[in-house]
């Protein structure tokens, strides 16, 4: 990793920090002006963010998408590109309690539990010299940062829900959580979009795996948890459609999808063996 | 009709679907976290009755697939049975009353001549995507009824029929495909008859591939960048075309994918008689054995480096062979020779010498012709899912009434998506009464492009 890398990394990363504390103090204390401060900290972390991504880019000659710790930083960036479009479009306060927490996790885990090898801008292999890695990867990014936000908003529900439920609405937590329908609502946006960008992601991959192996399926454990993913999601939005599984159950079911997600990507990848073993 | 649903109403129920997907997941989550190979004991005997050492193609997973690709289909004729013996759908008109009990509604109060606003209106509805219905039930009163994402409707079935579409390329290719390999040394000329499984008869091939080269690219660090195999296809004894392989760029020729897949070396072995005159020479590929011809034995060889020399001297520093002979299928002898060195087979008046070392290219051979319609039904899946995902389908009533100098306007509308609604009749009723207040109603590109106005 390159020295203004590193710094563009650490900048990210102290942001993001920093606006999960901003957020938490304008949260509990109602305060607009800070809540309002800590979007604009995470503005200046996704820039950071960013800028990290295109540092490596110009390091490497190619896009950072080529192995765990570069895909731990896109998968960051994506969550709040994500994070900063929902503020935007639906003005939804507190999301960021819920969803930061992720990104700050990603890299930390990034930061200290990769290896430095794999920080180190690699030459790539054989096997990942293709135009899918590029389309591949960033889709999955998108993928996975809808399906982030989906998972937080649906956090977001049940802590809601469950206080309405005992009618203590005049806890803190009650009075400045979005309404029930806006966060179901938005949640079941976010994962059609993510369910439909998951669906890109195994095509893409499917289609570089007829080129790169010369079969397009071969049940390798990360082409089978991302299809499990999908099933997962695909039956959560059959419920929901059909059945009325609003709310409670389909939050429930949004949660378990982005553990799928979580699994797909590290559970595999330390846990199991398979040819999709560099990221 | 009894209360009791019959077996196929049952079958193609989303409960049987879901039943069913559910069945996938767990089986597929133990496919990846039970290890793939045979275990022996009663835990083996139960592997190998429930295939657990190949979960995926055991035939309870496939069944479960199967099941579930039924299930599919007959749900998705049910549908395609149900939307194409719709009626022709009617087109209401809602009177304010009406208006006034629906969910998402906006009133407001335009000037001027309702004809001139009406007209406008319907314009601004077309201009934004909307089929649109009216009428006049009497003197400056406007009925107008628009809709919007029709094609929603299917969306779904079009989603659900490009399974149908991913899973007849499945089974296309499991019928009429193949897929093998082959260990080609550089100089070998093969056809498709020499590959197991390619259903080709000997001397059948329509044409020959011949290994030219094979050479590895490396980075300075000397890991991989990557494997190339040079190759000239032959057809009738005529050099056709030359093409290099390379991973992720493989070689399609008449429906039949080459894909570089492993390299290796093999050792050049020549049959020498009495003589010493070479009789026969052929190639011992790592792992195989090499029928002698005219015996009954075969070798088996593989190379290393061998230690360099105690006394420090580079010259004795090259190739070693390891080989094995087998007297039909029993080792008979087994040693460690240099290169071009005779060895004596058994009790045969022949000896044999493994003369060099060639590399190897492995390439996959495969033919699939169902790929074409997975793509396409990959194709489909993600039309479909896009138009359920994001047309909003919505209808939206709205009623004129002049009053004096002025118009009430009051919109509504129905959608499955509220906030989307809300949304979408808060910017309509923006545009109109801008467009009433300045006169300059927006429209579309498009729409001022067909009027000439850009």
């Amino acid at each position: 990793m390159g020295i203004y890398e590193d710094l563009a990394f650490s900048g990210a990363f102290a942001a993001y920090t920093i606006a999960i504390l901003l957020t938490v103090w304008g949260f509990a204390a109602r305060h607009d002006a800070v809540s309002r401060f800590a979007s604009y900290v995470t503005i200046f972390g996704w820039v950071m963010n960013t800028l990290a991504l295109i540092l490596r880019t110009l390091g490497a000659g190619r896009l950072p998408l080529s192995n765990g710790f570069e895909f731990l930083v896109a998968f960051a960036w994506g969550i709040v590109l994500f994070y900063l479009w929902l503020q935007y479009r639906y003005r939804l306060k507190a999301v960021g309690l819920f969803l930061l927490p992720v990104v700050w996790a990603l890299l930390a885990y990034a930061a200290v539990e990769i290896p430095e090898t794999q920080k180190a801008i690699t030459p790539l292999m054989p096997a990942l010299k293709s135009n899918w890695l590029s389309v591949h990867v960033s889709t999955a990014i998108l993928s996975y940062g809808a399906l982030a936000v989906s998972f937080a908003l649906a956090v977001m529900y049940l802590i809601k829900e469950r206080i309405s439920r005992n009618q203590n609405t005049s806890s803190v937590l009650y009075r400045n959580l979005p309404g029930e329908d806006i966060l179901e609502e938005s949640c079941y946006r976010f994962i059609t979009v993510g369910f439909f960008l998951l669906s890109m992601v195994i095509i893409s991959g499917a289609i570089w795996a007829e080129q790169a192996w010369g079969s397009y399926w071969s049940w390798d454990p990360k082409e089978t948890w991302s299809l499990i993913t999908w099933l997962i999601y695909g039956a959560c939005l059959h419920v929901r459609q059909t059945y009325g599984w609003r709310g409670r159950r389909s939050s429930i079911i949004a949660i378990i999808g982005f553990a799928a997600v979580l699994f797909t990507f590290f559970g595999v990848n330390y846990w199991l063996v398979g040819l999709h073993s560099y990221a | 009709m009894s209360g009791d649903k019959s077996w196929l109403t049952k079958f193609r129920s989303m409960k049987t679907g879901l039943i069913l997907v559910l069945a996938i997941i767990l089986a597929s989550i133990a496919g990846t976290i039970l290890p793939q190979q045979g275990l022996h004991g009663l835990t083996g005997r139960w592997y190998s009755l429930l295939q657990l050492d190949d979960v995926f193609h055991s035939w309870w997973y496939v069944t479960l697939l199967a099941l579930a690709a039924l299930n599919l289909m007959a749900c998705s004729f049910y549908r395609l049975k149900n939307l194409t013996q719709r009626r022709e759908e009617t087109k209401p008109l809602l009177e304010s009353s009406q208006l006034d009990k629906l969910q998402e509604k906006q009133a407001f109060v335009l000037t001027g001549p309702c004809h001139v606003t009406g007209d406008r209106i319907i314009n601004l509805l077309t201009s934004r995507g909307y089929e649109t219905w009216y009428d006049r039930p009497e003197p400056g009163k406007w009925r107008i009824g628009a809709e919007q994402g029709r094609l929603h409707l299917w969306a779904s079935l079009i989603t659900h029929f490009s399974f149908l579409v991913i899973m007849l390329g499945v089974l296309t290719g499991a019928v009429f495909g193949f897929q093998s390999s082959i260990n080609a040394p550089v100089g070998a000329v093969f056809g498709l008859d020499s590959i197991p499984g390619s259903g080709v008869a000997p001397g059948r091939e329509d044409f020959k591939l011949r290994v030219d080269d094979f050479r590895i690219e490396r980075y300075a660090d000397s890991t991989p960048a990557g494997y190339y195999s040079q190759v000239t296809i032959i057809r009738e004894g005529q050099a056709e075309k030359t093409a290099t392989i390379a991973v992720n760029s493989p070689l399609e020729y008449n429906g039949v994918k080459f894909y570089q897949a492993s390299y290796g070396e093999a050792i050049k072995v020549d049959i020498m008689g009495t003589d010493g005159m070479v009789i026969d020479s052929g190639l011992v590929l790592y792992g195989q054995r090499f029928a002698i011809p005219g015996t009954e034995y075969s070798v088996s060889a593989s190379s290393q480096l061998s230690a360099p020399h105690p006394d420090g001297s580079t010259e004795s520093f090259g190739r070693q062979v390891i080989y094995a002979v087998f007297q039909g299928n029993q080792p008979e002898s087994m040693g460690r020779t240099s290169l071009a060195t005779p060895i004596k087979i058994g009790n045969e008046d022949k000896t044999v010498s493994f003369v060099e070392i060639v590399p190897y290219t492995g390439l996959l051979v495969k033919k699939d012709p169902g790929v074409p319609l997975i793509w396409l039904g990959s194709f489909f899946l993600l039309v479909g899912m896009g138009i359920s995902f994001f047309m909003r389908p919505h209808r939206l009533w709205l009623v004129l009434q002049q009053e004096g100098s002025e118009i009430a306007v009051l919109i509504g509308g129905i959608s499955k998506n509220r906030f989307m609604l809300a949304d979408s009749i808060k910017s309509l009723s923006h545009d109109i009464q801008r467009g009433a207040s300045t006169g300059v109603w927006k429209v579309s590109d498009k729409e001022m492009l067909l009027n000439g106005n850009i």
